[in-house]
């Protein structure tokens, strides 16, 4: 099956941009509400590991869980940290245990305990990797690309992606701090440096809530770092990427200046993304869930297209979560960045 | 910021025999400890966990602690500091042994008798248990703990109230066995004791209740049965509230003195046949001034009519009140005579003042303080706008912002236009009310300032900020021209005029703190109390 970008983004609108440093982010906002659907954040679900390998969601919860693409848990107690190598769906007090889950700390032995853990989304540059190998039954298969990711970043440590959250502790916290949901907010296109790194949707604006603090931080955060290494390693900019002019003679010329530049910064970045809209999305069925008490009936999918590969689930035609990280050949690409520098 | 308060500061400098180093790490330690201590609540933020601010508090304490003990000592007392703050200041305070020191030994132990009576009873007693944790057992501590609670007035009210935190408070000033010594002294009536028995009854707990109180063979006899209810022994209870406490476990409306808490707690042990709603009837007229105001909703979703003052509340207070139940005439009134007995306290006054609102989403704080950033800035722009003759205040999204009004926070934040909307109205100086956390675009703000003063505009431009940022370390700045100063109410507005005095003076500043607390004039022995005229804020008459 194949759908469009587009169609993944029905009954949405583009929100203001938001911009600090080299991150922007277009809120997607959305009268469409679903409830049926909650977060493990939002039904403050127990997490466990019974064996390497398998990660375990208790739902208690009178709503369907999706477990978002990548979700992980770095945890406190002696016991390995684990990560979803693809979406999850657990039924209404419901029970479940994924055996393709990923051990994201090498030399750690021991269980995690049942229990209410912060959620991350693994770093971007991970989850193309995961996703390649979401069928595979090797708790040991992400060890060698957090290695390689984490020595991009200086850091020590293979296979431990925590020593990369612990290196970025100060960096990833104020991404979450930087930006703010807008009312009806579900979702949104993430840039780094002008070029679409991500596009997420989820069924409602509670769900979105409860997830976003962990797609900011950990997933397209640790690309913003990444930008600004590739800058010369420089701290992230935090004056506007277009500048006022030096010469104004006016607060009112201030003030159309102020306003006219937001709208053509606006526009610059919806630009972008207007160009990869039409961009087929290629859906490879993995598995449905039916679950009659909540009156839901879903089915999650792999979606891959020219440059972006994740997962959505759908209920029927309805898109109700999406999850789009771009492809780690188009976030190097620069062909997309030919759009002309703003200039007045 | 200069400019506001060069005036409000007397032209006289005090050598405070600060070297050279100190007087190089003061400014930026006593800032960073200012917009802790002004701000910080021990809870999360829209931003931080609480573990992340918990840290970042510690290491402001222990920046200024480690440069001058006696400075740090002060600045606790300033009016403003959050309970949290002197909470933790108590305790490092207790911890650490005086090695010398600007000020006379007596300052310290003043000082922090006057810092724990400050503490709301609760708070006082979280104190104590912090205390415990931490070990801290010295001569000092145990002195603190056992007259403090033995010299209450209330301590029958705390007894039946405030139960095992009384248990562990005093165990931990007595040690277990002097404790389990007492239970079984106090058993005894005082005739029945041996002179050994009296003797550790005097050492350990008659000596703690005040020599100037009225009828103090009563007072004495009353303490030991409260002590003896607080370790366990319910026996011949003759206090009204003890013995209420006993007899309500069988008959409920006995439980009409409790506090509604504790009658709540045997409501669900003794009488599982009746509701919270009839323990709320029966205990109403027990409800502290505070709890007045929390059982609000709760009251009225059980058709108890629960009343309240606004009168008795602090503007912020009651606009995070106004927020869950709804803005009312009555409330206005209040917040206007609050706005303007503060505004009448302060050391400055304008003709036209431009507040602009940062009303974006992360002003609505974290949940388990659920609107307090906003409802402070809320307060704030109330009392900037009585401080002058006419006001001009918007919200960052552009709305008008009457004063004794809400503003519902939401979506981004974008202040530059709003800043450039405020100049336009020609006021004499612009207050922006924000966490400082700046997104539509970050940096545009600031941006914004320096094209305005090119223009040449000089209005000052001051930020106020009601949230403690754990990853700055402080209060975030949208500008590197303009200061932020930290604020978590109204009144204690002089804490930010201290801040900037100190980046600008350090022996001015050290002065003025000084001052404040009115430690260079007085008679240090004398406790100080919350009535003191000298502990009003900073510049108030």
């Amino acid at each position: 099956m194949t759908i469009t970008l587009r169609e993944v983004l029905r009954g949405c609108e583009a929100g203001r941009l938001q911009s600090v440093g080299y991150m922007q982010v277009i809120p997607l906002v959305s009268d469409l509400n679903d409830d049926r659907f909650v977060s493990p954040i939002q039904c403050d679900a127990d997490v466990y590991t019974t064996s390497y390998g398998t990660l375990g969601f208790r739902n208690s919860s009178e709503s369907l869980m999706i477990v978002p693409c990548h979700a992980g848990y770095v945890v406190k107690q002696h016991a390995q940290d684990h990560a979803m190598a693809h979406a999850g769906v657990v039924a209404a007090a419901g029970d479940r245990r994924y055996d393709t889950a990923a051990c994201i700390q090498a030399s750690q032995g021991g269980f995690i305990k049942k229990g209410s853990y912060r959620m991350l989304i693994l770093p971007h540059a991970l989850r193309e990797h995961a996703l390649q190998k979401r069928g595979e039954k090797n708790y040991q298969k992400l060890w060698d690309d957090i290695s390689v990711f984490n020595q991009r970043f200086g850091v020590t440590g293979q296979g431990h992606l925590e020593y990369f959250l612990k290196a970025f502790k100060k960096e990833l916290d104020e991404f979450v701090a930087e930006f703010e949901c807008v009312p009806r907010q579900v979702g949104a296109i993430v840039l780094v440096d002008d070029r679409v790194v991500g596009i997420e949707r989820a069924p409602s604006h509670e769900y979105w809530l409860s997830i976003w603090p962990s797609l900011i931080r950990e997933c397209y955060g640790s690309l913003a770092i990444e930008a600004a290494k590739v800058n010369g390693n420089r701290a992230p900019d935090r004056s506007p990427r277009v500048q006022l002019p030096v010469e104004i003679a006016s607060l009112d010329e201030l003030e159309s200046l102020i306003a006219e530049i937001a709208s053509q910064e606006d526009e610059r970045a919806r630009s972008t993304v207007r160009e990869l809209l039409d961009e087929p999305l290629d859906l490879q069925y993995e598995e449905a869930v039916s679950d009659r008490r909540v009156g839901a009936d879903v089915s999650i999918d792999t979606a891959t297209s020219e440059h972006f590969t994740g997962q959505v689930i759908r209920d029927g035609d309805k898109i109700v979560y999406a999850s789009l990280p771009a492809t780690s050949a188009f976030v190097k690409s620069q062909e997309w960045t030919r759009a002309e520098p703003f200039a007045i | 910021m200069q400019e506001l308060i060069t005036t409000q500061v007397a032209d006289r400098k005090q050598a405070f025999g600060l070297t050279e180093t100190q007087r190089e790490l003061l400014p930026l330690a006593f800032g960073s400890f200012l917009d802790s201590v002004a701000t910080a609540t021990g809870r999360g933020t829209f931003y931080n966990s609480r573990e992340e601010q918990a840290a970042a508090v510690e290491a402001a304490h222990r920046d200024l602690f480690d440069i001058d003990r006696d400075v740090y000592t002060a600045a606790l007392m300033l009016p403003g500091v959050t309970d949290f703050s002197r909470q933790i200041g108590v305790r490092r305070l207790l911890q650490s042994t005086r090695d010398g020191g600007i000020l006379p030994a007596e300052f310290e132990a003043a000082a922090i008798t006057h810092l724990v009576r400050g503490l709301p009873t609760q708070r006082m007693l979280k104190l104590f248990g912090m205390l415990r944790r931490e070990r801290v057992n010295n001569a000092r501590t145990r002195r603190l703990i056992l007259s403090e609670i033995l010299s209450a007035d209330g301590l029958e009210f705390w007894a039946v109230k405030y139960r095992e935190k009384l248990r562990v408070a005093l165990t931990h000033a007595w040690g277990r066995r002097t404790t389990s010594i007492l239970r079984s002294v106090l058993a005894k009536s005082a005739e029945d004791r041996t002179e050994q028995e009296s003797q550790i009854v005097r050492q350990n707990v008659t000596r703690f209740v005040r020599d100037d109180v009225v009828e103090r063979p009563n007072v004495i006899d009353k303490t030991a049965q409260c002590v003896r209810f607080v370790l366990g022994d319910e026996t011949s209870m003759t206090l009204g509230r003890l013995a209420a406490y006993c007899e309500a476990k069988s008959d409920f409306d006995r439980g009409a003195v409790l506090p509604p808490e504790t009658m709540e707690g045997l409501r669900s042990r003794y009488h599982n046949d009746r509701t919270s709603a009839e323990v709320l009837e029966l205990t109403k007229s027990q409800l502290t001034t505070g709890q007045k105001i929390a059982v609000q909703r709760k009251a009225e979703q059980s058709g108890v009519e629960v009343e309240f003052d606004p009168a008795k509340y602090d503007a912020v207070r009651l606009y995070v009140y106004a927020f869950e139940m709804g803005m009312t005439d009555e409330i206005r009134k209040a917040l206007r005579e609050k706005a303007e007995a503060a505004a009448a306290r302060l050391p400055v006054q304008f003709g036209r003042v431009g507040v602009l609102i940062d009303a974006s989403q992360s002003m609505v704080g974290h949940d388990t303080q659920a609107r307090r950033p906003i409802a402070t800035a809320l307060a704030l722009r109330d009392l900037l706008a009585a401080t002058a003759d006419d006001a001009v205040a918007i919200t960052s999204d552009g709305r008008s912002s009457e004063s004794y009004e809400l503003v519902e926070p939401s979506g981004d934040t974008s202040l530059a236009a709003g800043l450039v909307q405020l100049l336009k109205s020609e006021p004499d100086v612009v207050f922006v009310l924000s966490d400082g956390y700046e997104n539509a675009p970050a940096g545009r703000f600031g941006e914004t300032v320096a094209a305005v003063r090119r223009i040449g505009i000089q209005t000052p431009i001051h930020q106020f900020t009601p949230v403690f940022a754990a990853e700055s370390q402080g209060v975030r700045t949208l500008s590197d021209s303009v200061v932020a100063m930290p604020v978590s109410k109204p009144e204690a507005i002089g804490i930010g005029l201290l801040k900037a005095l100190i980046e600008s003076d350090v022996e001015r500043g050290i002065a003025a703190l000084f001052r404040v607390v009115s430690l260079e004039s007085r008679d240090l022995r004398r406790p100080l109390t919350t009535q003191d005229s000298s502990l009003k804020p900073y510049g108030a008459t």
